[in-house]
């Protein structure tokens, strides 16, 4: 048959969860957190799940996914300011509770797509995940604006994206930049539209990544007048998109260096070092600005000085101790050194 | 030999509000389990209750055969008068008289006042006065397993005449004393113009009133009638049931019946524990020791003893201890009202092919502290039959009073119609109820616990048909929407403007289009109508219009060669041109924007 | 207001395209055109198809494209779900004509479903007259847009089909399970009907047509199990009981089949059980329609 898979649960109706919403405004103004996590309950009174259509999780599975989601957000929820926490690292936190959401619950996407199952999964089953990411409490977030529940847009993310979202990564797609691609109604639902995007977002060595991003969302999103995407294969839409990357106008995405290969072996093995080296470690070091490193009016030696000076974390940064590793070899040192 | 004199009699007459003794017995009810049963529970509950500050108390249950001297101390000594009255006479002629010696040690002993009638001071206790004396008196004892004071009378329902002989060694004011009585509850009779009540006690008469004899007299004679005795500074009480009458007849047959008593129902106080309090219990037949298994060597015994060592350690904050089979506890609570009720600790082992399953697939409900086996619950058998399954509960310390008012005077159910407080009522019920769902998932595994398959059938067809029972509740159904249907508004003659797009042609710039659009207004002033028109690109779902210089460049109207509005008069078509690049579609949107 | 959109290269005349209907396969089956499918739930495979037939040669005239490069793409669109499916099967260039079908697995789809057509260039076109498609995908005709409710806001009583053998219940053809404490508690969210998935009988009442007087056995049993639990549990019934809640559903079928309050009914079934089936018999009357008709 495919798909289904696999658990419904409760729900709960919009009067409820503003109900909810006030005890847990409450209780945080009260005691913080540690004050919500006492509301939280793997039951309510007035749930009302989907009457057919698959297995109801009851209290004690649901008591067990809580205790597994907190497991997973250990690292922010265990902290003695798990607010702060998250506000300093919310573009992970938001990928670790999307992953942790989509593993943990196994639930039906038909029944992923009710505002009321968010209320209770979110109101009621976590209301301190719920307080500590968002705790402004704003009705559109969590109780779900006209379109999508806060909660639930992280759910879907991890779904379309799964594999694509790295929470290792230094710099993680972040919510705006993630909301865009999912807010526009022309590509949202189109899975493999959007991962192919993603990709291409992530993999981009912009300098101001979300503007950027938002061009790509756009000039995609203006194709769809004329022709259907839907009709694509995946090598088609990923040649689309790389193309119209190379249209974002606006910063150059790579710093620029401006390269001369010497007619000397050595020199220019020294060169094309430098320059693989570059390639691979430099999009880091760059948050502001882009420079031009012209390595053949500087020569080599004095150009590996200037763009090891020009990366953050000096001496820990991979430029730099890839530059070192070049330098040990005694001929490519020699001339790095002496000259 | 001591001072043994022989005993006063004491038959009690009827004064006002007195009943007789025969109605004070049916007063306790009748219990579901065998007298056997009830004597072991009671008894030990008892002296478990009157353990006092002792960390550890020993119970001894000895079945004995009185001859000899003894048998003519009782002759002699004890019954010396008013023998004919409870028909111990008869008994008395035989060779050798049956009898249970029922023992604790390091328990406080019936001490207290040897008398009923003064007032007591608050905390003062009154445990010989309430033994000897009284009919269930209160439950005063703190988590205490006695409620209604059966125990106090399950000897006198098994003696075959009613009577027991009570030696005990106490605390008073002036020492460590021996005391001894003994008390009978036999029929209501007449003598001598006065109509006596049957209770009979024999012990010291001083003016009105009986009392025990007490000190050397006392340990003499319970040296002459006992196999136990007190050692150094040791209290207690020894009670002698004289010619019991139990289920079985042979000694052989009530020994078995002891034993199993024990096992079944005293089990958890078997079960040591190094922060708890201990009862070292023995059996004897004619003073021998009669072997008890250790309940976790016993196989029928030894899950129920698993899920006891985990719910005690669940309810102590501690790890769980190490076990054979895995055991699950699991938290008896209620989310909304009351809170955490209780532990059950449930454990599931293979079934060795030989076994007798007769005490798989029960819950053994028991009281926090007491511990003592109230009932074996019973449930379903595991689907599996390759296994067997048992378990145990007990409520948390802040809610065992409400298990204690559900348990009748046997001690043998949990009786949810039988609490008068209606919180209680309801805690006690919602545990029941909540035991009984987490046994059911717990047995058959799949509802609302592991995951069903996927592919079971829709119920929607059938949940559809029976929605009539929900009389109007609504539900997920798709159902057929009600369009209403507006009436027509009162609309203002409008003016009407169309525009109609040209055939797109490549414009000079590489990769753009040019088009242009002839729009004409219809009705409106006849100085003309003030028209604007917006460029955008169209998209699956919208028009984009601001920033779009990219893809759309509006070149303007033909006659003014400006992009703003123009008037135009009905009738006639201007013409807009506007360029826009060759890879997406575009949106125009004319309107009129006000008169002229 | 107007408004116009135009396309950046020639489109398919509107007379020259014959659109199929919509016909939605769901197990057995098969709805044309249909605004709502009622018996539809998380559980149900749906298969969608639809044709169209095109004048080949006026659309050569009117698009510039012949007949060997076009696809028609049938798109199922649930912003609800967040999901967008489509399948696509090539024009035949000889007739002009296309049948496409997309399978979308259970569980997937909620509240809505739009439904289009389209007919698309299928491949890219190295070179083209001016005006004419060239892009692979660019669209040259498209169909209205059906809505189809899958969802609504139709009574349902809470059911869920299971194998009991396998969970280890006593195979009876269904049963009720409840977990409420109280009355007051929604009565969907602590009610549910359980069908035996492998029973003959559990699964007649699964069918899509089932013999006479099978529902309102089944009713009569709901109801009498219902009332056996309030009984049994000696459930408190002066609890006041909010909408949608056990005590109001159950007062509800008190009144409606057996003319009586809830506690009424509950005193009856237990002083005089053989006067309270006699009722329930009476209004439901099941064994007329199985055998008297």
């Amino acid at each position: 048959m495919g798909e289904v898979t696999t658990w419904v649960y409760p729900r709960i109706a919009l009067a409820h969860a503003q109900r909810q919403v006030e005890a847990i405004r409450s209780a945080y103004v009260e005691g913080g957190v540690a004050r919500v996590r006492d509301l939280a309950s793997p039951d309510h009174p007035a749930k009302t799940p989907v009457e057919t259509g698959g297995p109801v999780a009851q209290p004690g599975r649901l008591s067990d996914i809580r205790t597994a989601i907190l497991g997973d957000l250990a690292s922010w929820m265990d902290a003695p300011d798990p607010v702060a926490t998250i506000a300093r690292d919310t573009a992970r936190f938001d990928i670790a509770l999307g992953r942790s959401l989509y593993k943990r619950l196994d639930i039906v996407n038909s029944d992923a797509a009710h505002l009321e199952t968010w209320n209770f999964l979110a109101l009621v089953l976590l209301p301190d995940v719920t307080v500590a990411r968002w705790p402004a409490l704003h009705p559109d977030r969590v109780l779900g604006s006209p379109s999508k529940h806060a909660m639930q847009r992280l759910w879907i993310r991890e779904r379309v994206l799964g594999g694509i979202l790295d929470l290792s990564s230094p710099k993680p797609l972040g919510e705006d930049e993630l909301f865009q691609l999912f807010d526009r109604t022309a590509l949202a639902r189109n899975h493999r539209l959007v991962r192919v995007l993603a990709s291409a977002v992530i993999g981009s060595r912009a300098t101001k990544r979300m503007e950027w991003a938002r061009s790509l969302y756009k000039r995609i999103t203006f194709l769809t007048g004329a022709r259907l995407m839907d009709s694509l294969t995946d090598a088609e839409l990923t040649q689309l998109v790389a193309a119209e990357a190379a249209m974002v106008p606006g910063p150059s995405p790579t710093p620029r260096l401006k390269v001369r290969l010497s007619a000397d072996a050595d020199e220019a093995r020294l060169t094309e070092a430098v320059v693989a080296a570059w390639n691979a470690h430099a999009d880091y070091a760059f948050v502001d600005g882009e420079f031009e490193v012209d390595m053949a009016e500087y020569g080599t030696a004095e150009a590996v000085r200037r763009l090891s000076a020009r990366v953050g974390d000096a001496d820990k940064h991979p430029f730099v101790v890839e530059m070192r590793s070049i330098v040990r070899d005694p001929v490519l040192g020699a001339l790095v050194a002496g000259q | 030999m001591g001072d043994l004199r022989p005993l006063d009699w004491f038959p009690k007459r009827f004064s006002e509000g007195d009943m007789d003794s025969a109605g004070a017995k049916r007063l306790l009810g009748v219990p579901k389990v065998s007298a056997t049963e009830v004597l072991v529970r009671e008894t030990a509950q008892n002296s478990w209750d009157a353990r006092g500050d002792n960390s550890r108390i020993d119970f001894t249950i000895d079945l004995r055969s009185l001859r000899g001297d003894a048998l003519d101390v009782l002759t002699d000594v004890v019954f010396a008068d008013g023998a004919a009255a409870i028909g111990v006479d008869q008994l008395l002629s035989n060779e050798a008289v049956r009898a249970i010696e029922i023992s604790d040690r390091g328990t406080v002993g019936l001490d207290g006042p040897p008398r009923n009638d003064r007032p007591f001071a608050p905390g003062e206790s009154m445990n010989f006065a309430n033994f000897v004396f009284n009919l269930g008196a209160p439950r005063d004892v703190e988590l205490g397993g006695g409620t209604y004071g059966f125990g106090k009378t399950i000897a006198y329902v098994v003696s075959a005449i009613s009577t027991v002989v009570l030696w005990t060694r106490c605390r008073t004011e002036r020492g460590l004393e021996h005391r001894l009585i003994v008390s009978a509850m036999g029929e209501a009779f007449d003598r001598d113009d006065y109509r006596y009540t049957g209770r009979h006690w024999w012990g010291e008469r001083i003016e009105d009133r009986i009392f025990p004899i007490v000190g050397d007299r006392a340990a003499a004679l319970g040296e002459a009638l006992f196999s136990s005795r007190f050692a150094g500074e040791e209290t207690g009480t020894s009670i002698l049931i004289i010619d019991p009458v139990l289920e079985a007849d042979t000694d052989h047959e009530i020994l078995a019946d002891l034993r199993d008593a024990i096992r079944w129902n005293l089990w958890p106080k078997l079960v040591d524990a190094p922060d708890r309090d201990r009862m070292a219990i023995q059996l004897k037949y004619l003073g021998t020791p009669h072997p008890i298994e250790d309940p976790a060597g016993d196989p029928e015994l030894a899950p129920y003893v698993d899920c006891l060592r985990a719910v005690r350690a669940r309810q102590a904050g501690q790890e769980s201890p190490g076990t054979s089979w895995p055991v699950t506890v699991i938290d008896i609570q209620t989310e909304r009202s009351y809170g955490l009720l209780g532990h059950l600790a449930l454990t599931r082992w293979p079934s060795p092919s030989d076994a007798p399953d007769s005490l798989t697939h029960h819950v053994a409900l028991m009281r926090t502290d007491a511990e003592l086996v109230v009932k074996y619950d019973e449930h379903r058998r595991l689907a599996d039959s390759d296994f067997m399954w048992a378990g145990v509960f007990k409520p948390v310390r802040e809610r065992d009073d409400a298990f204690a008012d559900a348990e009748p005077p046997a001690h043998d159910d949990w009786v949810v119609k039988g609490i008068q407080n209606k919180e209680r009522r309801r805690q006690v019920n919602l545990a029941l109820r909540e035991i009984r769902s987490h046994v059911s998932e717990f047995v058959s595994p799949g509802i609302g616990v592991t995951a069903p398959k996927d592919d079971a059938p829709s119920t929607a067809g059938l949940a559809n048909r029976l929605a009539g029972l929900l009389t109007g509740l609504q539900g997920h159904g798709a159902s057929p929407t009600v369009t209403v249907s507006r009436p027509p508004s009162q609309r203002r003659k409008r003016p009407k403007v169309s525009a109609t797009a040209g055939t797109p042609v490549a414009s000079d710039r590489p990769g753009w289009n040019r088009i242009v659009f002839a729009v004409v207004v219809e009705g409106g002033a006849p100085e003309g109508e003030l028209v604007a028109l917006t460029a955008g690109v169209g998209y699956d779902g919208g028009s984009g219009t601001t920033d779009v210089s990219e893809w759309v460049r509006p070149i303007g109207w033909s006659e003014t060669g400006s992009t703003g509005p123009i008037s135009l008069r009905g009738g006639r078509a201007s013409e807009y041109e506007v360029e826009f690049r060759e890879d997406v579609a575009l949106d125009v949107d004319v309107r009129v924007v006000g008169a002229q | 207001m107007t408004k116009v959109r135009v396309l950046p290269h020639r489109v398919i005349d509107e007379d020259a395209v014959t659109w199929g209907p919509w016909r939605i396969r769901d197990g057995s089956t098969t709805a044309v055109d249909p605004e709502l499918l009622p018996a539809w739930d998380y559980k149900v495979e749906l298969e969608f198809e639809s044709s169209v037939a095109l004048d080949l040669t006026r659309t050569l005239t009117s698009a510039g494209v012949d007949g060997s490069s076009l696809a028609l793409v049938i798109v199922a669109d649930c912003p609800a779900a967040n999901v967008r499916l489509a399948a696509s099967t090539a024009i035949d260039p000889l007739s002009g004509s296309a049948v496409a079908r997309l399978t979308v697995p259970a569980g997937v789809l909620a509240e809505s479903v739009r439904l289009t057509k389209n007919v698309v260039l299928a491949n890219g076109l190295e070179d083209g007259a001016a005006g004419v498609a060239r892009r692979a995908g660019s669209v040259l005709a498209t169909s209205e847009r059906s809505i189809v409710a899958l969802e609504g806001n139709g009574g349902r009583f809470p059911t869920e089909a299971v194998d009991f053998r396998a969970v280890g219940r006593p195979e009876s053809p269904w049963t009720i399970v409840t977990t409420f404490d109280s009355i007051d508690e929604s009565f969907v969210g602590s009610v549910r009907l359980l069908v035996n998935s492998e029973h003959p009988v559990g699964q007649l009442t699964l069918a899509a047509d089932q013999p006479a007087g099978l529902d309102a056995v089944m009713k009569a049993d709901i109801v009498r199990r219902l009332l056996l639990d309030l009984s049994a549990r000696e459930v408190d019934l002066s609890v006041e009981c909010p909408e949608e809640s056990v005590g109001d559903v159950i007062a509800g079928m008190c009144d409606l089949y057996l003319g009586m309050s809830i506690e009424t009914a509950i005193k009856t079934l237990r002083a005089d059980p053989a006067q309270f089936e006699d009722l329930l018999a009476s209004s439901l009357d099941p064994f007329r329609a199985v055998w008297a008709k």
